[in-house]
């Protein structure tokens, strides 16, 4: 069932036992997980079946640190949520995402990558994912990975129909919890703001708060402010450790033989480190992007390299006589290390239309990684020379010690952490079943509840939580 | 010194003349050349190593040359 506003949805007198938060693809997955265990749940879907800058509007914020994308452009707030401008990119958290790194302080997750591996066959259906083909070392420092770029499925367009007929799941457009109550046991309900007005309050016996990965930290922690710590007992860590996948043009690479990659449809091949280069170096993770470059830019390569290598250029020049596919650009992504100081805060001076404060995002790349991109890009240059695969030139920003470029991606527009799963109550915000520490009803779905970020998107890794966390609820609820 | 006859040892019995060539040589030297000159080219002695041909470097080693990650042996 699919319902425009909370009073149309009120006239059906459908009794929930579990409301979902959001509609992108933590919740919708968890709302069908539930729905097919015959468990009533309501989701709660604060945008409607379109894009609107009215609804955009409630995301606006401020960044303080480095330059960042504007919080209501990086995410979308109707049905379907951010999988409406997802660009379909998918693999999931190495197993070596999941544990603690020494040289990284609060890294570490509460579970394992095989935690998740049972829910990877749902995972593909829900994506319509082939299989991913294992890595393939290619140095003791370089992995050559997969990254499926996948049919990008919209929530929203895909399981609409399936929502629409459902007897168990009822999705609730243009209702917005504004916050939740709770007695720092249990929430005993939620505010809701409807189609611009005050709706009342709701209640359910299960919460599950899916709001997105900057989204959830605001709600928790107004919720939690407005309930005098009675929704979030433990809130150290809440909105902290807020993590994005930064992303710029680190050099160009010459290779051989491009065709020595399988590359994908876009000519794109992935690579990443070993644990080991990582465990050596003390860096995070990384993925580096090989990009096909134009024509006019293997140009200016080689004449670069010519002022140092003459006769490396002049075997170039001859490569790329015969294949003009013989250079690339390079992208590098990366993992933050995770910072308490990275975080989300209230704005004290500013609020939404429903008097919601609005997002002040704290967020500053550290000199960890900065040497992880540097370093990273090293390993990938000696891997291609000792292999005979190619050369690369690290960019001069990066070798002077320059500032990060403005005018590229800057990041993924992938918001984790900021209610972190973990054992310590002061690093963490829920444990290892995404539940709220110290709370019996509150649960969270999506990438906030990430402790490190690795170095891939997240929406593969966020779908198998989901499936997990759906899966947990049914028996909690079935028990 | 010994007397007629007897038998002396040939490096004792020219030992006074080896005595007076010795004398003559330093001689010679200490007035073409000056102490401070003789220190000089003792001080300059170890730099005569820089004139050495040097160990052959690796050619594979990998260097990194305004910003290009190399073999060493990509620069010759």
């Amino acid at each position: 069932m699919i319902f425009d506003s909370y009073e149309a949805f009120r006239a059906v007198n459908f009794t929930a036992k579990v409301c979902v938060l959001g509609s992108g693809p933590a919740g919708t997955t968890i709302a069908r997980k539930l729905g097919a265990a015959g468990i009533p749940v309501v989701v709660l879907e604060a945008g409607s079946r379109e894009f609107s800058d009215d609804s955009q509007d409630f995301y606006r914020g401020v960044t303080v640190g480095d330059p960042y994308f504007d919080l209501d452009i990086t995410r979308l707030r109707f049905m379907g949520g951010s999988s409406n401008h997802w660009a379909g990119w998918c693999r999931v958290l190495d197993s070596q995402d999941f544990e603690p790194k020494a040289w990284a302080p609060d890294t570490g997750w509460p579970i394992g990558r095989a935690d998740i591996e049972p829910y990877l066959p749902e995972v593909h259906e829900i994506l319509e994912l082939p299989d991913f083909r294992p890595d393939v070392p290619i140095s003791d420092d370089i992995r050559w990975v997969q990254l499926i770029k996948s049919p990008a499925v919209r929530f929203s367009e895909k399981f609409a129909d399936e929502l629409d007929k459902s007897r168990n799941v009822a999705v609730v457009l243009n209702t917005y919890a504004t916050e939740l109550a709770g007695d720092g046991k249990r929430v005993t309900g939620a505010r809701l703001w409807s189609n611009g007005n005050d709706a009342g309050s709701f209640t359910a016996d299960y919460f599950v708060v899916c709001t997105g990965g900057l989204e959830n930290s605001r709600l928790l922690l107004w919720s939690n402010r407005r309930s005098n710590g009675g929704v979030v007992p433990n809130s150290t860590a809440l909105g902290r450790y807020w993590m994005e996948h930064p992303t710029f043009e680190g050099g160009n690479a010459i290779l051989a033989d491009y065709s020595e990659f399988e590359v994908d449809a876009t000519n794109e091949a992935f690579f990443s480190p070993t644990l080991a280069a990582m465990e050596r170096l003390e860096i995070m993770n990384f993925g580096i992007r090989l990009i096909e470059t134009p024509y006019p830019g293997i140009k200016s390569i080689i004449a670069d390299l010519a002022c140092t290598a003459p006769e490396m250029a002049e075997w170039m020049s001859y490569q790329l006589s015969q294949n003009l596919r013989c250079a690339a650009q390079l992208y590098v992504t990366w993992e933050q290390a995770p910072l308490a100081s990275n975080q989300i805060l209230l704005s004290k001076t500013d609020v939404d239309h429903a008097g919601v404060p609005r997002i002040e995002l704290h967020w500053k790349k550290s000199e960890l990684e900065r040497r992880t991109l540097l370093e990273g890009l090293r390993l990938f240059g000696t891997t291609l020379v000792q292999k005979d695969l190619g050369r690369v030139r690290i960019a001069d920003w990066l070798t002077n010690g320059g500032d990060y470029p403005t005018n590229e991606e800057l990041a993924g527009h992938h918001h984790m952490g900021g209610t972190r799963m973990g054992t310590d109550v002061t690093k963490s915000v829920v444990d290892a079943n995404s539940k709220v520490h110290g709370m019996d009803n509150l649960y969270v779905g999506g990438s906030s509840v990430f402790c490190t970020s690795g170095e891939c998107n997240p929406t593969t890794t966020i779908t198998a939580l989901a499936c997990r966390l759906g899966d947990h609820l049914g028996k909690v609820i079935g028990a | 010194m010994a007397c007629l006859g007897e038998h002396v040892p040939f490096r004792e019995r020219y030992a006074w003349i080896e005595a007076l060539i010795e004398r003559r040589v330093m001689s010679f030297f200490t007035r073409k050349i000056s102490r401070r000159t003789i220190m000089q080219a003792l001080i300059a002695l170890p730099a005569l190593s820089l004139f050495r041909k040097p160990p052959a470097a690796d050619p594979d080693a990998i260097v990194e040359v305004n910003g290009w990650i190399l073999k060493r042996s990509d620069l010759t």
